[in-house]
């Protein structure tokens, strides 16, 4: 290993991690004026190129199917070719193990903004419920934190950002500062009808998309194609609308190919900068700063505070209390797809909006847990309309019709009269899901990896059976019929594979106690008061709310509290 | 509804200008003004190239004759749009199999299998045999994977009870061509519906950009009168 270079010089905070959590703290630290280094271990994000949002299949002589076919080896893209995702569920040379008996899959991203430039956008308030929920069912934990706390950031982030959606009054859904929701599609009518009758309500979604212009962002244009990157940022990228502002700021300096190892501490112990590997040259780089904030996603500041060993800190910086890694949550995912016979015929119109589903169910029943017989809630998304075909859109449609002037038909007759339902919700944190560092195998720079070890308990195995049956019961209602699982491949055992719904948070949690947690209410470490962590790590629990709007509300918590106690002289 | 910009059909270069106009209407900023238009140029001069005069690499003369074939049998042009080799399904598996040795091999073997059947039937190649026939034989082939699939639906619960089940089946002699078939139909139904004309024949409503999304009160209407909540 060629020698470490340390930086010229000393930052007031290096950040790891240019996605949600970083993005957010790189652009609330250089708007108090803070002269901040973030870290990105892929390349820089370049939209005109990498975002392929207007793009049409056949404008590929391989139509999307990748070179050689690779889509038909199961090789191609997650999530298909048109979508902006760098990384996946295997990294090259950068493997990660998971325990005997379990099962663990593991998103991770490689590029400026991370996994927000194509993430779903569903942006859900957490309510009091949700933040003292052991307060009503004894299970999992606390947060430190109130609601009353905790909103006036989700006020911020959502006025920053943009989030679609109408005022209810649900408890389980708490109304926040809204951008005009797009009008319902047909599907979407139907199954608010049918959720009448069921006592299921469906609203507005709340989605971080702007429908109106906003801080040189131009109003969403509905193409619906936002999990390819959105060229006119009218759907939230931390890339876009945090860290490129950030940079024009001239007072944030961004690395990229930087593969972070661990938070260096000096003399006493005390952090005092990042210690990275560059991808580029395989040297060894320091960056010195007077604060640390990790934001590299859950599993990868778990990774970097357990390998962030010395003798002050022999189980690794933050972790003296043992819960780093521990408190390991996705979400509980599970999913079936209908026909709606009489849609058939129905006169063609664009049902792309804005992308996501624009109704949603919030959980409905959540003083009904004792007679349903599981803790936690889930909320409903569902897909439907006149989809964009791609590679696979009809491989089992041909298999059930067979070939010829028939199959043609039917395909044309069929078309946009399907829908699909997916339930998201919460786990319950239990101790068999956690990380740990394998302390058999390295990556290719040298980086000890991540162990996972994973169980569903009945808790969620429950809570999935209530969505299967929800589901057939909406579907019923609409005048249609289940026709099977709507993502087989990860569903097939009747719930999702662990961490397939890319909802991993929990493995540096808050809490009251220095005991009992690895951070205060503010982010910060136990540890050391110059180290903080910002992304889904800090999650005590994992409700039914997908974590981004939370982590963005955290990290803007967290970084106004850092520059506060700079200011004060505590930091 | 407000139609502005018809993005990925028609014309790219109204496309342009149109999300031009969109952008400079939104009071928006240049940065992504220009980031917009570039791709959108990007492709008009992509759209140009793809596929236009393109040579054949991997598939014999015969086997791109008998690929034509199997792709017009497969999806068959009709009243309302043309046929998957009109939509450039035979360069597309032409141009995958140059790339991909298992794939060229796949269809290299699945192709020789076919003439070969079709002589033991008492027939010439399989390109050069009559419709009546190459129906015939892709008939079976569609009867005996349907018959398959059947048995494997009855057989047991789940994936894995299919996975095992199928394992466990003679296949009888037309297995390796309903093996082939499966590829061959896969590749062409999707170098069908990702091409224009197969986007044309499904009447895609979408690649438009608007200021405001409406939904049709006849797309509406027709839904409601139709469902169980009329």
């Amino acid at each position: 290993m060629p020698q470490s270079n340390a930086s010229p010089q000393e930052y007031d905070a290096v950040i790891v991690g240019a996605g949600a959590g970083g993005g957010t703290a790189v652009r609330v630290l250089t708007d108090h004026g803070m002269k901040v280094c973030l870290l990105e271990a892929g390349p820089m994000l370049d939209p005109t190129t990498e975002f392929k949002e207007h793009q049409s299949f056949h404008d590929y002589n391989h139509r999307g199917v990748e070179d050689g076919g690779k889509f038909y080896f199961g090789e191609g893209k997650p999530y298909g070719f048109m979508t902006t995702t760098s990384g996946g569920w295997t990294l090259p040379g950068e493997p990660y193990t998971v325990g005997e008996g379990s099962q663990f899959k593991w998103f991770r991203s490689r590029i400026v903004g991370g996994r927000t430039n194509h993430y779903g956008r569903m942006s859900f308030r957490f309510s009091q419920m949700d933040l003292k929920a052991r307060d009503r069912d004894g299970l999992g934990d606390n947060w430190p934190i109130d609601y009353s706390d905790i909103s006036p950031y989700y006020d911020k982030a959502e006025s920053f950002i943009g989030v679609t959606g109408t005022v209810e009054g649900i408890p389980s859904a708490p109304d926040g500062i809204f951008e005009k929701a797009p009008a319902p599609q047909v599907h979407t009518l139907l199954a608010r009808e049918a959720g009448k009758k069921l006592g299921i309500p469906f609203i507005a979604n709340r989605r971080a998309v702007i429908t109106s212009n906003k801080n040189g962002r131009a109003a969403c244009h509905y193409c619906g194609h936002c999990g390819r990157g959105c060229l006119t940022a009218s759907a939230y990228s931390a890339s876009q609308v945090e860290i490129f502002p950030a940079l024009e700021s001239g007072r944030a300096t961004l690395i990229t190919g930087a593969m972070a190892r661990e938070v260096s501490v000096d003399s006493n112990g005390k952090p005092n900068g990042v210690i990275y590997i560059d991808r580029d040259t395989r040297r060894e780089v320091k960056i010195s700063a007077k604060a640390v904030i990790l934001a590299a996603s859950s599993g990868e500041s778990a990774r970097i505070l357990l390998n962030s060993k010395s003798r002050y800190h022999p189980n690794g910086i933050g972790n003296s209390s043992g819960q780093v890694g521990r408190n390991l949550m996705d979400t509980v995912g599970f999913g079936l797809r209908g026909y709606v016979p009489y849609l058939e015929g129905m006169p063609h119109y664009d049902t792309n909006g804005f992308g996501g589903t624009h109704l949603y169910a919030p959980w409905w029943a959540w003083d009904d847990h004792e007679k349903l017989g599981f803790p936690r809630g889930y909320h409903i998304e569902f897909g439907g309309g006149f989809r964009l075909p791609g590679p696979g859109s009809y491989h089992g449609a041909a298999q059930s019709l067979g070939y010829g002037a028939k199959m043609k038909k039917q395909i044309r007759e069929q078309y946009g009269a399907a829908v699909s339902f997916a339930g998201r919700g919460e786990m319950i944190a239990n101790d068999l899901s956690y990380c740990e560092i394998d302390p058999n195998v390295v990556d290719q720079w040298g980086i000890p990896v991540l162990k996972f070890h994973f169980k569903w308990s009945d808790h969620e195995w429950k809570q999935a059976r209530h969505m299967e049956k929800s589901f057939t019961e909406i579907i019923d209602a609409m005048g249609g019929r289940v026709v099977g699982l709507a993502n087989a491949a990860r569903e097939a055992d009747g719930i999702s594979v662990p961490g397939s719904i890319i909802h991993e948070v929990g493995t540096a949690r808050m809490g009251e106690r220095a005991e009992t947690s690895v951070l205060n209410k503010f982010n910060q470490a136990w540890d050391a008061k110059n180290l903080f962590v910002v992304d889904g790590a800090s999650f005590v629990s994992n409700p039914d709310k997908n974590p981004t709007l939370t982590i963005n509300s955290l990290s803007w918590r967290a970084s106004d509290y850092l520059a506060e106690e700079m200011r004060k002289g505590n930091v | 509804m407000s139609k502005l910009v018809q993005i990925s059909e028609i014309s790219r270069r109204d496309a342009l200008r149109g999300i031009a106009l969109a952008i400079a209407a939104a009071g928006f900023g240049v940065p992504i003004n220009q980031a917009a238009a570039q791709q959108v140029h990007g492709q008009a001069t992509a759209m140009k190239g793809a596929l236009e005069g393109y040579k054949r690499q991997e598939l014999t003369e015969h086997e791109w004759e008998t690929v034509t074939r199997l792709a017009a049998l497969i999806v068959p042009a009709d009243e309302i749009s043309g046929s998957a080799v009109d939509a450039g399904a035979v360069e597309f598996i032409d141009l995958l199999c140059a790339s991909n040795e298992d794939l060229a091999n796949i269809f290299h073997g699945g192709l020789a299998w076919l003439d070969a059947e079709m002589r033991e039937r008492g027939n010439s190649t399989f390109a050069a045999s009559t419709a009546e026939t190459q129906i015939a034989l892709l008939d079976e082939l569609a009867a005996e994977e349907a018959n398959r699939n059947s048995r494997i639906q009855g057989s047991g619960q789940g994936d894995y009870a299919r996975f095992r089940d199928y394992q466990a089946w003679d296949q009888g002699d037309l297995g390796p061509g309903v093996e082939f078939f499966g590829w061959m139909r896969k590749l062409a139904v999707d170098a069908f519906y990702t091409s224009p004309v197969g986007l044309q024949d499904l009447k895609y409503p979408g690649g438009r950009a608007y200021t405001e999304y409406s939904v049709p009160q006849e797309a509406i209407d027709y839904a409601m009168k139709r469902s169980p909540f009329a």
